[in-house]
């Protein structure tokens, strides 16, 4: 029975063309097993931001496929403006904005109910310290809201756009829904939901009242699949339109070889080694200088490909608003790093032992470390623990020196300095975020510019306390900036999106998306 | 060995014999217990070894203390680990094996969803294993040390040493690319008898090919071993012709360790099974234990390494219940 089913298949199977979708469908492929949740307040992992991203929306937004601060474009709000008080914003509504599956028309409400939930720790939102300038939200009218901060916040329009702390939902719809919300997004955007399979695919289809223009595709399915090569088969047979790659060069090269798109996006995390000054012999500033002269970021960026990574030497990523390269450099040089060991009382070099996760973007790295450094006689020992661990052991404090990549919206200094150098967040403390050099208290550290910044509404003055607080870090040793490690995406020709992705982890897809 | 070498006769109708099968199943059944009691312990005493919170897992690197506090608390993580312990035994003695840590759904409806792919997957495996090992197996033996035998030892030694997910990859390379009778996703869209059978064959083949060299030289050995034996060369002596001596008596005497060896690759195949339905992006249960890895669901992990442990020790059990068809010496003691 069985043999005759299975023969009769194997015939059946040669006339068969494989399975294609109809022809107004994009189908996507990520890398991920599953969803974890679609709440748009909490999602920001890569499987995740690209559905939330075509059903939900915000106030503002960026241009679509980057991130551009200085580009906001009206979304939800048509028009904003600041009091003279500079701390009342008042967002003007568009009107007419459906929910979708009928929940009515998107009011105030619905906007001071998504911003409360942000804020409100209850909820915990991860966002929530995103918003911490913000002190409240009230109804003007229907179509008018207007936020209080608690000081002058000029960042705040750039707060309002499509991020964990800018998307707006439905009062309505999360009050029905409830937990629900988690797979079954009801927004504004172009596209709604229809299916959800747990560990296969998620599909939306057009909204037909969008209040822009009508979406050219009928649906977009995306498609969880773990395995790299599946997706990349599956690329190449025309099963599906666009996928993430590993940020690769052997695969971007291949892949483009092959006609397809490939795209390299950023802002991307910035890898920066940080030294914890509590661990001997790291509070040595010598020693700590011959670490960086043994490192060759050229090296670091061979190793992981010259469209991938890009060789970065100030504490905040090159592009950020403040940025600055006028910073004291730590070339390679190998004698020079034995001088610096000699000098400290480490003539025969010495032994270290870290923790390092198992994730391919961060052992590879600095295994190509751990290589570099064995040549002024420093021996690195790395444990491999999984990637969770790791997160959760260097928040212990265990680390003598700590690798960790980072993006941070809106691509201005305060975040970044907040998080990595102002000694509340050194770790292990009540207010600990991850200051994991304990920088500001084994040194004295740049806590008065950061904080000075935060609060400083002349920009041009904001600037030089970053730049002052960026030649610092950098004099002090504390952290060596690596490289930043952009996105990879591939797509097929014939998928045009209507406009070009120089940003986000994945492809967007908007109304103007169509397969050609 | 007290009765004779060929087992025609009909066996008598012993009650004795019938209440010892009942006692040895129980004990049997007994012991299968406690294994699933052992690994179910391991299995928890191992998730919270493990150092990472699983709070920080769910709700991300940057969430705020009070969000991590109320997931723990809305979870039972924050109770002590025997409370957790015997609820977590006391739930699968009731059959109930929990919700999802990241969905929150009941996990017993997600394993019972998956499961039929998983169990299709793992049956015509074996089945292809079965059909293509046995009879090459046999036949590698009765022409040992010709070309036969060298191409079945080498192929068998190849298939051995070959993971199913890397032979899946090149199935798909083959079959999907080049020659285009397959798609590369597997992902069942219409749900048609046809479509569950069309996409049954790549992944069937993949774990089934690795299986059938187990097989292969296993039946080859046990053929050798068998056709030594002084009962065969008096079937031979009695004038029986050589295709009944092999397939009718030595074939069916030999099956015993075959049919254990089956039973004891059902942990390959499952184990196979979780990279096989990842690389043909087939749902099933092992690629929604690989996805409950990725995402850390540990309740899921949990309760899924369970099941995956009770079908193992399951089939293992039926495995031993069946020898008595194949050969009815066997005693149940």
């Amino acid at each position: 029975m069985k043999i005759k089913g299975l023969l009769i298949a194997m015939i059946f199977c040669l006339i068969l063309v494989p399975l294609k979708a109809g022809a107004q469908t994009a189908l996507l492929a990520l890398g991920v097993a599953d969803i974890g949740t679609l709440d748009p307040h909490f999602a920001n992992k890569i499987g995740e931001v690209p559905i939330i991203r075509m059903v939900y929306q915000s106030l503002l937004r960026h241009p679509p496929g980057e991130i551009d601060v200085a580009k906001l474009q009206p979304s939800l709000a048509t028009q904003w403006e600041v009091g003279d008080d500079k701390l009342t914003w008042t967002f003007h509504l568009r009107k007419g904005v459906k929910w979708h599956e009928g929940y009515g028309e998107l009011t105030a409400e619905d906007v001071k109910f998504s911003i409360d939930r942000i804020i409100n720790p209850d909820v915990g939102s991860p966002a929530r310290k995103a918003l911490a300038a913000v002190d409240s939200i009230s109804v003007v009218d229907p179509y008018t809201v207007q936020i209080k901060t608690k000081q002058p916040y000029p960042v705040l329009p750039a707060m309002m756009v499509e991020e964990r702390f800018g998307y707006i939902i439905s009062k309505k719809a999360a009050e029905k829904l409830d937990k629900d919300i988690k797979y079954h997004p009801v927004g504004t955007g172009p596209f709604m939901f229809e299916a959800y399979k747990p560990r296969e695919s998620f599909t939306l289809k057009a909204n037909p009242d969008y209040w822009g223009d009508k979406p050219k595709l009928e649906k977009v399915e995306v498609s969880f699949m773990p395995d790299n090569s599946t997706r990349e088969l599956a690329l190449r047979n025309g099963e599906v339109h666009a996928i993430n790659i590993p940020a690769k060069q052997e695969w971007i090269d291949r892949l483009k070889k092959a006609g397809f798109t490939v795209n390299l996006t950023s802002p991307a995390n910035m890898f920066v080694l940080h030294f914890n000054l509590t661990k001997k012999p790291m509070d040595n500033k010598k020693v700590r200088m011959a670490l960086c002269h043994a490192i060759s970021r050229d090296i670091l960026v061979q190793f992981l490909g010259k469209d991938v990574a890009k060789s970065e030497v100030s504490p905040l990523p090159s592009g950020y608003v403040g940025y600055t390269d006028n910073v004291v450099r730590y070339p390679y040089d190998v004698a020079k790093a034995k001088k610096f060991l000699v000098d400290a009382g480490h003539k025969d070099g010495f032994k270290l032992s870290m923790n390092i996760s198992n994730s391919n973007i961060y052992l590879p790295p600095m295994q190509v470390i751990q290589e570099m450094w064995k040549k002024i006689g420093v021996d690195l020992e790395l444990k491999v623990v999984d990637h969770p661990t790791y997160h959760k052991l260097i928040r212990k404090d265990v680390n003598p020196v700590v690798i960790y990549g980072a993006y941070r919206y809106p691509l201005t200094g305060t975040r970044y300095f907040t998080q990595f150098y102002h000694s509340d967040s050194i770790v292990g403390k009540e207010t600990a975020i991850i200051n994991f050099s304990h920088y500001g208290e084994a040194l004295p550290g740049v806590d008065k510019y950061i904080d000075d910044a935060r609060f400083e509404l002349d920009v041009t003055k904001q600037i030089r306390l970053w730049e002052a607080a960026q030649k610092q870090i950098v004099e002090d040793c504390v952290a060596f900036p690596l490289f930043t490690r952009k996105y990879a995406m591939a797509k097929s020709k014939n998928f045009d999106q209507g406009f070009e992705q120089k940003s986000y982890s994945f492809y967007q897809v908007t109304e103007k998306s169509r397969i050609k | 060995m007290t009765e004779g070498p060929l087992p025609c006769r009909r066996r008598p109708f012993r009650p004795d014999r019938i209440m010892r099968m009942y006692t040895y199943a129980f004990k049997r059944i007994l012991t299968a217990v406690t294994v699933m009691w052992a690994v179910a312990s391991i299995v928890f005493l191992a998730m919270r070894l493990v150092p990472a919170d699983p709070a920080m897992v769910v709700l991300g690197e940057h969430a705020t203390a009070e969000a991590l506090a109320a997931f723990r608390e809305e979870m039972g993580l924050n109770r002590p680990l025997t409370v957790q312990y015997w609820e977590f035994i006391g739930g699968l003695a009731h059959g109930d094996l929990g919700r999802s840590l990241i969905t929150n759904r009941p996990i017993a409806d997600q394993i019972w969803s998956l499961f039929p792919y998983t169990l299709n997957l793992a049956i015509s495996s074996t089945l292809i294993g079965a059909i293509i090992g046995i009879p090459l197996g046999v036949w590698a033996a009765i022409r040992k040390n010709t070309a036969i035998d060298y191409i079945s030892r080498i192929v068998a030694l190849a298939g051995f040493s070959f993971p199913a997910f890397y032979l899946g990859v090149l199935l798909l390379l083959i079959f999907s690319i080049q020659l285009g009778w397959f798609p590369v996703l597997h992902q069942i869209r219409e749900g048609t008898l046809w479509e569950h059978i069309y996409k049954l064959i790549l992944p069937a083949l993949s774990l089934g090919l690795i299986q059938a060299s187990y097989v292969t030289r296993l039946t080859r050995s046990s053929m050798l071993e068998s056709l030594e034996e002084d009962w065969v060369r008096t079937a031979f002596a009695k004038g029986l012709k050589p295709n009944t001596v092999y397939f009718k008596h030595v074939l069916k005497n030999i099956m015993i360790p075959v049919i254990t060896a089956i039973g004891l690759y059902m942990g390959t195949i499952l184990g196979g099974a979780i990279l096989t339905e990842t690389v043909f992006n087939r749902p099933g249960l092992g690629k929604l234990l690989l996805g409950a890895i990725a995402q850390r669901d540990y309740t899921l992990i949990q309760s899924g390494l369970v099941v995956f442990s009770f079908i193992v020790v399951f089939v293992n059990l039926l495995v031993d219940l069946t020898y008595s068809l194949f050969d009815p010496r066997v005693k149940y003691e």
